[in-house]
């Protein structure tokens, strides 16, 4: 092949995988976040549950910038031990237009929860979608009985 | 073919993969920051909570929607508390938010049973990476079930008359669960 030629498709490629670089790097660049809580108790408010002695709470969230992935724990602490009845189960809506699928598991044991979630999963190729994940407490010591949980909404927007 | 033109396409070529490589190694230091610190997101739309709401305040909040909360409630079970939400207004289909508009009603005796009762007009579909699903019929419609038996939890969706409705019960037997989603109609 003729040199010329051949450099004139080499400095293509380069530049086309300069480009493709660039490309991929600004589709993750906007996504909007909404969070909060909810919480029942049988005979206490949330924070005089988790301050009372009997549990402290330490709540934990990572969310990439780019809104690709989130990492969650909670984490039972002081008193709490793998015999009380306490488990975390993770939510996430995944909604396309007006259609939700529900994923419900269990994250982590009694003591301690934790996740880490492939947002990219729940959004490929997917319009007008949000993702909600949401975080569930819930334990039971005597006759105490708490249920906590905290939810976030993921909107993309390409 | 001119070797002016052809150094003019080179020099450009490396100059628009030099700021990629820049542009990716920024990417990486953020990285690096998500694990270490809390991360504020592009744009945060708010900081709400669930909407508390009066039973009696569902017609106004979700006015073509017909809801009946169960008429078969677990002895020592009692409505505790009523929840309205709505996802973010900010979403590009806003045409759709009316659909995805939910109302929860909370039930529990004060101790480790309880159940969540929760309406709305999207199309809803329950899945697990773990654990199976059960096809059930509650009323003749189609529904599914799905139980999470080492935690005493059990989820019950079914849609009809173009409505979603899904149990969430903790701490109750699979029969009364049943039980109660037959009751709401």
């Amino acid at each position: 092949m003729n040199k010329q030629i051949k450099r004139v498709v080499l400095i293509l490629i380069l530049f086309c995988v300069a480009l493709g670089t660039q490309v991929s790097a600004g589709e993750t660049a906007s996504f909007y976040l909404k969070n909060g809580y909810n919480s029942y108790f049988s005979n206490m408010s949330w924070d005089d549950w988790r301050t009372d002695g009997s549990y402290s709470y330490s709540r934990t969230e990572f969310i990439d910038k780019s809104g690709d992935s989130a990492y969650f724990s909670g984490m039972l602490i002081d008193n709490a031990t793998s015999n009380d009845s306490c488990f975390y189960m993770y939510r996430i809506v995944d909604s396309v237009g007006t259609t939700e699928k529900i994923y419900y598991d269990l994250m982590g044991d009694a003591v301690k929860g934790e996740k880490f979630v492939d947002l990219r999963d729940y959004r490929a190729d997917h319009e007008n979608l949000y993702t909600r994940l949401d975080i569930h407490t819930n334990c039971q010591n005597g006759t105490q009985y708490g249920h906590y949980f905290s939810y976030d909404y993921f909107a993309w927007h390409n | 073919m001119n070797k002016k033109i052809l150094a003019a396409l080179l020099v450009l070529s490396i100059s628009v993969l030099s700021t990629s490589i820049v542009f990716a190694f920024q990417e990486d230091s953020s990285n690096e920051d998500a694990s270490a610190s809390k991360i504020t997101p592009t744009e945060v739309v708010s900081n709400e909570l669930d909407q508390k709401i009066d039973s009696s305040d569902v017609k106004n909040l979700m006015p073509n929607v017909s809801i009946n909360q169960p008429k078969f409630i677990p002895e020592g079970m009692e409505l505790k508390e009523s929840f309205y939400n709505e996802p973010p207004s900010t979403f590009a289909n806003s045409s759709s938010i009316d659909k995805l508009k939910e109302v929860k009603f909370y039930y529990s005796n004060n101790n480790e049973q309880s159940f969540t009762y929760v309406v709305k007009e999207a199309d809803v579909s329950i899945a697990s990476n773990i654990y199976q699903l059960e096809s059930i019929k509650i009323n003749d419609v189609e529904g599914e079930l799905l139980e999470i038996p080492e935690k005493k939890f059990i989820v019950i969706s079914f849609r009809d008359n173009e409505v979603s409705h899904r149990i969430e019960a903790q701490g109750i037997e699979k029969d009364a669960v049943l039980k109660i989603a037959e009751s709401i109609n």
